[in-house]
């Protein structure tokens, strides 16, 4: 069936092919476009917020008004640091491979040699026969100048099977007593047992293309290159039911034509395709690609491959840093302790020899974000100015969550992570990062504060639909002529901007998502550990309805509100103009499309005829 | 390829810019429908040909008044008329004068409660023919 379908690419969409995303190439002509409408949009964006605040608040309801024209404000300046970071896609560009180390490296390192690239496959409880796949397939790595390749197996969970599929690969296996640290530890544990010049990290999932050195060696040209970022690309995103299909079930031969007839005017049209939004185009192909500029793309984890003198010389730097700093905190105890005022150097040079044992030194920063985390650190080096770059091309495949629990973990602990830096480490007041790297962390880090006027922006509607209190002073002529121009500028920027993406999909789940990213900043603010609390009948379930409860309740919230607003509407009761009732319409359907998204996840399994041939067909994979 | 996928993955949002652009042209023409209906029960007399005299006027406009901010406003346009004419065809002046007073408050409260154009505009008409009405010297 996948060979019919090759051949009928027209209505064929990649995710049935299997195949990455076209990279994307603006030209000059595109580029300016996006530019000038995305700058449109914001000069219009900030006359209608300037608007809001001067001149349409409700006196009579403040207490709704307010709120709500501060959560636009908010989203109004994410909106902002968004265009900030999509502003352009120039960036590095990858020099010639390096022959010999010294290609790599600014002046004497020792005798010149060949480069020697270890493989990281970090793995704790993954299928030792799915790792497996990983390391034949990075034995086949290929680079036209000779290089040694060694390939390691990092096994947290210390099991004799997965240590049997090392030995019979041929490759190192390396495992420690904990598990302190998780995949930070546990990277860090490896370095410590191996030498190689550049490190590649791979998940257990991880299949690396024998391109994925030739694509990025180039760029350690640099020797300030202090890695390569390239897109995670998940192979196994189920497809969805083509709607002539799922039409036929139903209606039979004439669905079925119904459907092809759809198909053949808007193109392929699939039911239930890439559930979990899992496909990271939009992340690496147009929001990491494009911090290129800012030397500001972060470190992903997977499908990277590192400079380890660039590891292992921030390591050492903030090691000292805060030795450093911990010894002059004991000294301001110490003579608090004991009323001297100069401490002797003896006394001190045995206090910093105390910490320095205590400090744990880690190359790879043990946070639950430790990517992210060490990339800010390496970017902050003023004094090495390390770089990194993302690299568009697609040269390695993974595999994609296939359930919503595992989704929501996941994106649980990235939003943790990334809140606890913000709350703790706050990059924004980081010393060594320039302007233009803490605008685009900025925008990261933004972005998950974002369900606090989102949550606003779902109440809103409910609100006035059930109470006729309107949070601006009219919802008439003016509202839109002040609203319209922004909102339409704004999408045909994102239209001509990031072409080539699917850019609903990614507002509907950073809408939906709410409860997760709420749940991770209320951990953090309480200082706990940023951990995805699971109970044995959510994994028993199946289905993970208890995961969108609360996306459930707005939308019967949405749904009764309406009701109770076109009924109050169609009585004549007063505060319910036609203008403010279609806003209002408008506003919830789009909300509930936004939450849908999320619930269907929950309900979601796999099409057996279109889905699980995708998702299953690494298992008939051979060598 | 690159064009016909990058359509593919627009359609939603080509979906939603069309929804914007439809809903505000829905408002902007009922508001224009808004302001004719303004204009039209403010220009139009809905018993035109019904009697030429201001004081059938009147009495017909009272006879169908339901209670309805176009009624109310209708009223307080006919008692304008009546205020603005020089002769005053109602044996009792000062009664027009006492009942326009009487329907200007029953306006003004109106239009405390919501904010109608078309209450605010025959309110503002009534309370200016009150204001001329004052000035006359009385007969």
């Amino acid at each position: 069936m996948q060979a019919e379908r090759a051949t009928n690419w027209t209505r064929v969409t990649r995710f049935e092919r299997q195949e990455p995303w076209d990279i994307d190439a603006p030209g000059p002509v595109r580029m300016a476009l996006w530019q000038a409408l995305a700058t449109s949009s914001l000069v219009f964006g900030a006359w209608y917020i300037w608007w809001r605040w001067t001149a349409s608040l409700n006196p009579d309801a403040l207490w709704f008004s307010v709120p709500l024209v501060v959560a636009e404000t908010m989203a109004f300046l994410g909106l902002v640091l968004f265009t900030v970071n999509l502003w352009t896609p120039r960036g590095p560009k990858p020099g010639i491979l390096p022959v010999t180390l010294a290609d790599t490296v600014d002046g004497s390192h020792g005798p010149d040699r060949p480069i020697i690239v270890d493989v990281f496959f970090a793995t704790y409880n993954e299928d030792p026969e799915l790792v497996r796949k990983g390391l034949i397939a990075a034995k086949a790595l290929a680079y036209p100048h000779r290089i040694t390749v060694k390939i390691h197996v990092l096994d947290d969970g210390r099991r004799p099977a997965m240590e049997a599929v090392a030995r019979a690969e041929g490759v190192n296996y390396i495992t420690r007593a904990d598990n302190v640290g998780y995949k930070a530890g546990n990277l860090r544990n490896a370095m410590e047992q191996t030498v190689g010049d550049f490190i590649v990290i791979c998940d257990a999932d991880t299949i690396v293309f024998p391109d994925f050195l030739t694509e990025t060696m180039g760029y350690f040209r640099d020797p300030r290159m202090a890695w390569v970022q390239t897109p995670q690309w998940f192979w196994d995103i189920p497809p969805g039911t083509p709607i002539w299909a799922a039409w036929r079930r139903r209606f039979g031969r004439v669905g079925a034509g119904l459907g092809h007839g759809l198909e053949w005017l808007f193109g392929p049209i699939r039911i239930g395709a890439d559930p979990f939004a899992n496909d990271p185009q939009m992340f690496y192909d147009f929001i990491q690609r494009r911090r290129n500029w800012a030397n500001a793309s972060f470190c992903c984890g997977a499908a990277s491959i590192h400079r380890r003198e660039a590891i292992m010389e921030t390591a050492v730097r903030i090691w000292a840093e805060r030795v450093a700093r911990d010894t002059l905190a004991d000294d301001s105890a110490a003579a608090r302790l004991t009323g001297e005022l100069v401490i002797f150097d003896a006394v001190r040079d045995s206090a910093r020899m105390n910490r320095a044992r205590e400090i744990d030194f880690t190359p790879f920063k043990l946070h639950v974000s430790e990517d992210i985390y060490t990339s800010i650190q390496m970017h902050s080096d003023r004094e090495r100015r390390w770089r990194s770059v993302m690299h568009p091309k697609i040269v390695s495949r993974m595999m994609s969550p296939s359930d919503l629990l595992s989704w929501t973990i996941q994106r649980y602990k990235y939003a943790g992570g990334t809140l606890d830096i913000l709350h703790n480490d706050n990059p924004l007041f980081r010393r060594g990062l320039s302007l233009p790297q803490k605008l685009m962390y900025a925008a990261t880090f933004y972005s998950y504060l974002s369900p606090l006027w989102n949550v606003m922006f779902l109440i809103a509607p409910i609100i006035f639909l059930t109470t006729g209190i309107a949070p601006v002073a009219t919802f008439s002529l003016e509202f839109f002529l002040h609203l319209i121009p922004f909102l339409l500028l704004n999408e045909m920027a994102q239209l001509a901007g990031l072409w080539g993406t699917s850019v609903m999909s990614g507002r509907r789940w950073y809408m939906a998502m709410f409860p997760v990213t709420l749940g991770a900043l209320w951990a953090v603010l309480r200082g706990h550990r940023i951990a995805f609390r699971v109970t044995p009948k959510d994994r028993a379930a199946g289905r993970f309805l208890r995961l969108v409860r609360w996306q459930l309740v707005f939308c019967i919230a949405i749904l009764a509100s309406l009701a109770v607003g076109w009924i109050r509407f169609a009585q004549g009761e007063p505060g319910y103009s036609l203008g403010a009732i279609i806003t209002n319409t408008l506003w919830s359907a789009n909300n509930l499309m936004s939450l849908w998204v999320i619930i269907r996840a929950a309900t979601w399994t796999p099409d057996p005829e279109f889905d699980l041939p995708v998702m299953e067909g690494y298992r008939d994979e051979t060598a | 390829m690159k064009r016909r996928s990058g359509l593919q993955a627009a359609r939603e949002q080509i979906v939603w810019i069309a929804a914007l652009i439809g809903s505000t042209a829905i408002v902007v023409q009922l508001e224009r429908l808004d302001l004719q209906q303004v204009g039209t029960a403010l220009t139009e007399n809905p018993f035109i040909g019904s009697g030429p005299e201001v004081l059938t006027l009147l009495d017909q406009v009272r006879g169908t008044d339901d209670g309805s901010d176009l009624a109310l406003a209708q009223r307080a346009t006919a008692l304008t008329m009546g205020l603005m004419l020089d002769a005053r065809p109602d044996a009792r002046p000062d009664a027009l004068r006492a009942e326009a007073a009487r329907t200007l408050l029953l306006l003004e409260t109106r239009i405390a409660e919501r904010d109608d154009l078309l209450l605010r505009s025959a309110a503002a008409l009534l309370a200016a023919a009150l204001t001329v009405g004052d000035d006359r010297p009385s007969p």
